[in-house]
């Protein structure tokens, strides 16, 4: 009756300076399709340059690409925001580009930003350096997110260093969040026992992937009537026997 | 040392109004993640960072610290003071970087 949607919604493109060149679009897609990922968020940091490539391919695909960014706050949270269309998450770039220090990426340290079509043709390279804060707090970029309809999830929430829970000790109560993710350094069962004050939220686990190796990781499972942001966003909250489940 | 006397010293901005500033200042700490801090602050410590959000003001309520100190004149949302105002917890303004601040307060207080 309900469909069962294997998910990772936290994939890096070669974008981000500190993914591998092999993660171009053709790749990601078909390491999901082997691994029978149907949910996949693409989301890397600061930035959607490489989510329109991903989109066009993914309609030879049977799998549902979530538009995403990965957002550093300027308390250095990082903060996976998904959207259902690509118009969405290209405004919320423009929130974030517009709010990013005007510094130059240099590929020698951090490595190299490609922005590339659905093969890997390599189509130019983004300067602004990506990996940094931007100049919003986690509440500004919260209900930018939502006000554009968009999911707001802190992003590997057991890590020490950039996530919610290091940077800003505890999630406020009057901040608007749709889950929380936690990363593959914690297995299911030490993250619940571990993290007990936080099982209120909905949870999810991603392999934050730099590589296609690193996608194995595959635990999230959603239960659909079918595969669409809509019913996505109803299994977080619950709703009509709609589900997010971590398998162990 | 009297937290006015610090303020004094180190030319702090007090940007909360209803705060107790009649209290003692035992040591210094300085970090800007608040889970660290929250593990290793002790209390009547002043807090040197440049962390803003809301929830400095909880950890420092939490751990009892004596003032927060928010340096290099990092934006304050009136959120958070409002919540400083609420909780009783001075939060000062400075424009130095954290290691003036610390250097300067580390010859002003006793050490341990």
């Amino acid at each position: 009756m309900y469909l069962e949607c294997p998910a990772d919604l936290h994939v890096h493109t070669c974008l981000s300076p500190c993914a591998s060149d092999e993660m171009i679009p053709i790749n990601i897609l078909n390491m999901a399709d082997l691994l029978g990922t149907k949910i996949l968020g693409i989301c890397d940091h600061n930035s959607a340059g490489n989510v329109e490539a991903m989109l066009k391919l993914a309609q030879d695909y049977d799998i549902l690409v979530i538009p995403g960014i990965e957002v550093q706050s300027v308390e250095e949270v990082h903060l996976l925001c998904l959207f259902e269309n690509i118009d969405q998450v290209l405004e919320l770039q423009e929130y974030v580009y517009g709010a990013l220090p005007s510094i130059k990426n240099n590929p020698q340290y951090f490595g190299h930003q490609w922005l590339v079509d659905e093969r890997g043709n390599i189509l130019g390279e983004e300067d602004r350096m990506l990996v940094t804060s931007i100049s919003l707090t986690v509440d500004e970029v919260a209900a930018k997110v939502h006000e554009l309809q968009g999911i707001i999830i802190p992003a590997h929430v057991d890590r020490k260093h950039f996530s919610i829970i290091g940077q800003l000790g505890f999630i406020p109560d009057n901040l608007s969040i749709d889950a929380i993710e936690f990363s593959r350094a914690i297995s299911p069962e030490d993250f619940k026992s571990n993290f007990k004050h936080l099982l209120n939220y909905p949870l999810i686990t991603s392999s934050d992937a730099h590589s296609l190796q690193e996608m194995v990781y595959q635990k999230t499972c959603f239960l659909l009537k079918e595969l669409s942001f809509k019913e996505i966003l109803m299994a977080l909250r619950g709703l009509e026997g709609r589900k997010v489940l971590i398998r162990d | 040392m009297k937290l006015s006397e610090v303020q004094n010293r180190l030319g702090l901005k007090l940007v909360t109004k209803i705060t107790n500033l009649d209290r003692d200042v035992a040591g210094g700490y300085a970090s800007d993640l608040l889970s660290w801090v929250m593990a290793h602050a002790k209390e009547n410590d002043i807090w040197i960072t440049i962390q803003s959000h809301q929830n400095i003001v909880a950890v420092a309520s939490l751990l009892n610290l004596a003032a927060i100190i928010v340096a290099e004149g990092a934006n304050i949302d009136d959120s958070t003071i409002q919540k400083a105002e609420q909780e009783n917890i001075p939060i000062y303004s400075s424009d130095k970087s954290i290691y003036e601040l610390c250097g300067i307060l580390y010859n002003l207080l006793p050490g341990e």
